[in-house]
């Protein structure tokens, strides 16, 4: 595998591993953010729906806890839950998880900056602490700090409005010749461009490969289905993917 | 026949109300749509614009015999597919029917046959030739629910508002699930269709084995597979497809996608609101509107709101598109084409034997043109290698054709003339418009135009234009625009006006103003015949690549520039790179003689009239009247010879009249009527004055009339400032 610039899914995955260390959830709200924020990084990696499976791993609960909380969660609209494809966060629910990702890692920087505190150590607390911390106090901590842009692990905290952008991604522009990955999203304001690259079957779910980088500037020449297209660097940067999985 | 199918399209006394059937060809890029179209109909093709657009659409028209139509059809089964072709070809020629040989032996000669049918317009004729088929060959689109280039657009005008009696969807059998997307949209029509499987030899090579009866099952409406270049098939489909049109798709029943995940639901309700409203703005099938509202298609948004009663229309629309983003997490047009795209790979599962990989040994030709370190240097060597080999061609012709032609034909002329046309002016508009008219046009048009066309189409037929484009991406990016520049700038060599036309594919304006500007500096082919047929000829090769360099850096210059001025975003490029094909010659050849014919249709006419009244001013002497007032600029600025004003405001009418006339005036060889530096000089100049009157006109009416005076006003301005700067550096060269 390429190390490529920025790799979030190995991270990532390191965070949940350590969130399965035994958790209590004494707080219905904290619980809430939990749930979600394990669910977020589960579809970081996963394509669309995360499995009430892996969700009960992640979490170290039992699958029926999982379960009837996941149908409550989906009662109060945070995520779409379907028996036989997973778990799906809403808009709602995932402008909620992003916060929790941004008072996590806000609280990440706190501990390794001020307090010295290990890495592997500031993740534990800090699934203690995001749920304590309100906006004021990340704005303050983020003043104090110097406004860090990504927390000790290298991925970027997300904004306060909870922008997508700024989160940890890998877009086609940071893939390597004939490497594959998955489609995640199109990010572009551009609704045009958007039924464009739809019409041309650039859409999510579909697997992409890098066949040529071009010599001047890093224009693209990208397989799709059987089908080859040119893509400015411009916009293969809007295109969000994820590297496919050996195991998928 | 065990291995075929007889079903569906049994003869039935069906009473024809016309005799003549409308077919759309629709299909995406890359498809074999022009192929199908070009068997079909062969160089009789008329060439139209779609009113109001500059985009164009191909009509031509064939007969098919009555026993063709009405006979029962065999259609082939998969069973065929797996055995060696010859089968097919086989049960096309085993058709009992003498009518239909005829009508394959008109097709053999293909245009000639066209011609020959103008001819023999006797009453046998007549009986003979059963039912009209009318073809248009729609613009190559990827998507007609909500198209965003301008040929889809003209693409779902056309259905709209002339809908045919059926359309044939050409579709790929080697990229069949995005195919099939276009196929989705099509059935949602109340039009009847008729799939074609197209390129099947292809997908047989990639490892790809198609299930027609499955496929034809799956979307309801027959499926013909074809191989275009080959002609294998394409009776029958032609067959088939009149049949289907004259049963108004009485057959078909169409299976359309269903949205899953309630989003079905949705489009429902969307629908059944715009059926109580009353709105159907543009004569398409509801469902279709209701997706294109979704996907903010902005001309149907239009239509929409444009009704006094649209705020419950549009609410709900907003309600829709919000309810299904905020679930699927996605913006509309993603969800919406995801699920379209999951159908259509559903429906390739079902189909589909086999993944397909690209042909290795094509790809691996298409990896070294593309590559990093290696495609830059052999795009250059093609390009230089192509205008060598023009160079050469122009150089061959006038070794030996021009030299004949000299020698021979304008002694003889003139004799002929002098002897048997009585007035003396006659004889002179006869001598300078069609003596010297032609030969100058001779010259021009065919060592330069045509070879240039032909180049030009070698490199689109086989998919190197795209490449280029790939390569040059970063570049262009440069000048504020993208890869998809390049084609308009490589069309422009040929000819600016389809150069500027061309520019129609940009998607902002800045990018269309920039490419404006570009194009027309770029030297058109004859321009180019300026440049090699003068300087180069009598001098050396190394000063066209030298006015070259001052004409690119001229144009990066002026790019650049205008990139840092012009307001506006700027969007990359997204453009399918088709496989590489091996050029096929009667393709490359009908290309470039429909591209060419205007050279003869409207150049040749011009230029005969041109030489001819130049002719007579010269001979009387009222030439002086036009050239002394611009002597001081010509003569003294430039350093041109005084006569060269009157080439040069020719050549506002058409570029190649500069050289054609200077042919005129000095008789026959330039080489004794300028210098090289007058000839590098006057080249430069003619490449950049002013664009020619016809690419005016274009301009004017693509960009309006005050771009199109700020651009001429720049060129010449460009073009006399950097002449005379030419002309005083050569001489300070001590170049005579």
């Amino acid at each position: 595998m390429n190390p490529g610039p920025r790799n979030p899914a190995g991270t990532t995955q390191e965070e949940s591993k350590s969130t399965s260390t035994a958790r209590r959830y004494d707080i219905p709200s904290a619980s809430i953010e939990e749930y979600l924020e394990a669910i977020f990084r589960l579809l970081q990696n996963k394509r669309k729906y995360a499995k009430t499976g892996e969700l009960a791993e992640v979490l170290g609960v039992k699958p029926a806890s999982v379960t009837q909380m996941v149908q409550k969660l989906a009662t109060k609209n945070y995520l779409k839950y379907e028996k036989s494809r997973g778990v799906l966060l809403t808009r709602k629910g995932r402008k909620l998880a992003l916060d929790v990702l941004r008072r996590h890692r806000i609280a990440e920087r706190l501990l390794v900056d001020l307090l010295g505190v290990s890495w592997e150590e500031a993740h534990d607390v800090a699934c203690e602490w995001e749920h304590m911390l309100t906006p004021e106090l990340c704005n303050r901590i983020l003043d104090r700090l110097d406004e860090p842009a990504t927390c000790p692990h290298g991925n970027p905290i997300p904004e306060a409005n909870g922008t997508v952008s700024s989160l940890p991604e890998l877009t086609l522009v940071d893939l390597v010749q004939n490497e594959k990955a998955v489609i995640d999203c199109i990010s572009n304001e551009n609704v045009d461009l958007l039924r464009m690259m739809a019409a041309m079957g650039m859409l999510p779910g579909e697997i992409v490969r890098i066949v040529q980088i071009s010599p001047i500037g890093d224009t693209l020449l990208i397989e799709v289905g059987t089908a080859h297209f040119a893509l400015s660097s411009k916009l293969a940067k809007c295109v969000r993917v994820h590297r496919e999985k050996d195991d998928e | 026949m065990s291995g075929h199918r007889k079903r569906k399209y049994r003869h039935r006394h069906q009473v024809l109300e016309t005799e003549s059937v409308r077919i759309a060809l629709v299909g995406q890029p890359n498809v074999g749509k022009s192929v199908i179209f070009n068997q079909w109909t062969g160089l009789g093709a008329i060439v139209s614009n779609y009113p109001g657009t500059t985009v164009e659409i191909l009509e031509g028209t064939v007969y098919l015999s009555k026993n063709d139509v009405f006979s029962p059809i065999w259609l082939p089964t998969v069973k065929d597919w797996e055995s060696p072709s010859e089968e097919i070809i086989k049960l096309e020629d085993a058709t009992p029917d003498s009518e239909g040989d005829r009508f394959r032996r008109r097709r053999g000669r293909r245009g000639f046959g066209r011609h020959f049918r103008k001819w023999k317009k006797d009453t046998e004729f007549e009986a003979e030739k059963g039912i009209r088929l009318d073809i248009v060959d729609l613009p190559g689109s990827y998507t007609i629910v909500s198209p965003t280039a301008e040929d889809e657009k003209v693409t779902l005008r056309y259905l709209q508002q002339n809908p045919p009696d059926v359309i044939i969807n050409i579709i790929d059998a080697t990229n069949l699930p995005r195919n099939l997307l276009l196929t989705l949209a099509l059935l949602e029509f109340d039009i009847p269709l008729v799939v074609c499987l197209n390129q099947i030899d292809l997908a047989q090579r990639m490892g790809i084995e198609v299930d027609i009866g499955a496929l034809e099952n799956l979307l309801g409406v027959p499926v013909i597979p074809t191989i275009a270049i080959h002609g294998k098939n394409l009776k029958l489909l032609l067959r088939v497809a009149a049949k289907t049109a004259i049963s108004k798709g009485r057959e078909q029943h169409p299976r359309r996608l269903l949205f899953p995940d309630g989003i079905e639901a949705k489009l429902r309700r969307l629908e059944q609101k715009l059926e109580n409203m009353q709105l159907c703005p543009l004569n398409l099938p509801l469902r279709i509107v209701s997706q294109q509202l979704l996907e903010e298609y902005a001309e149907c948004a239009l239509c929409i709101e444009l009704r006094h009663d649209q705020e419950e229309a549009v609410q709900l629309v907003q309600k829709v598109r919000d309810e299904i983003e905020s679930e699927f997490d996605n913006d509309v047009v993603l969800v919406l084409g995801e699920k379209r795209l999951d159908y259509a790979s559903y429906i390739t599962e079902q189909v589909q034997k086999g993944k397909g990989e690209r042909v290795p040994f094509t790809e691996r030709i298409s990896t070294v043109l593309t590559h990093r370190k290696f495609g830059l240097p052999i795009a250059l060597l093609i390009l230089i290698g192509s205008l060598l080999f023009i160079f050469a061609m122009g150089a061959i012709f006038s070794a030996t054709i021009g030299e004949f032609w000299e020698a021979f034909i304008n002694p003889m002329a003139e004799f002929l003339i002098t002897t048997y046309v009585p007035w003396p002016i006659l004889q002179i508009i006869l001598f300078y418009g069609l003596v010297l008219g032609i030969q100058g046009w001779l010259f021009i048009a065919i060592p330069y135009v045509a070879t240039f066309y032909i180049l030009l189409s070698i490199m689109e037929d086989t998919g190197y234009l795209a490449r280029i484009a790939f390569l040059l991406d970063a570049f262009m990016h440069r000048l504020g625009l993208h890869g998809r520049a390049i084609i308009p700038m490589l069309t422009g060599m040929g000819c600016n006006v389809p150069g500027v036309l061309g520019n129609r594919i940009l998607n902002t304006k800045r990018e269309r103003w920039i490419a404006g500007f570009l194009v027309v500096l770029v030297p058109c082919s004859a321009q180019l015949a300026i440049i090699l047929g003068t300087v180069a000829l009598y001098g050396s090769i190394i000063f066209a690549f030298i006015i070259y360099g001052i004409i690119l850096s001229v144009m990066i210059g002026l790019g650049a520039l205008l990139q840092h001025t012009l307001p506006g975003p700027s969007y990359g490029l997204v453009m399918e790179i088709p496989p590489l094909r091996a050029p096929r010659l009667t393709q490359i050849l009908k290309k470039t003689w429909i591209r060419f014919r205007e050279f003869v249709y409207i150049a040749l006419p011009l230029i005969i009239i041109g030489g001819a009244i130049l002719g007579v001013l010269l001979e009387f002497g009222y030439l002086y009247f036009i050239i002394n007032p611009a002597t001081p600029l010509v003569v003294g600025w430039l350093g041109l010879p005084p006569e060269a004003a009157a080439a040069l405001i020719y050549g506002i009418l058409r570029k190649e009249l500069t050289v054609e006339l200077l042919v005129v005036l000095a008789g026959g060889s330039i080489e004794t009527f300028m210098t090289i530096r007058q000839m590098f000089v006057f080249a430069i100049v003619t490449t950049i004055y002013i664009p020619c009157i016809a690419t005016i006109a274009v301009l004017g009416r693509e960009y309006g009339w005050k771009y199109t005076l700020v651009l001429a006003a720049t060129t010449i301005t460009l073009a006399l400032l950097l002449g005379g700067i030419v002309n005083w550096l050569l001489l300070g060269l001590g170049l005579p």
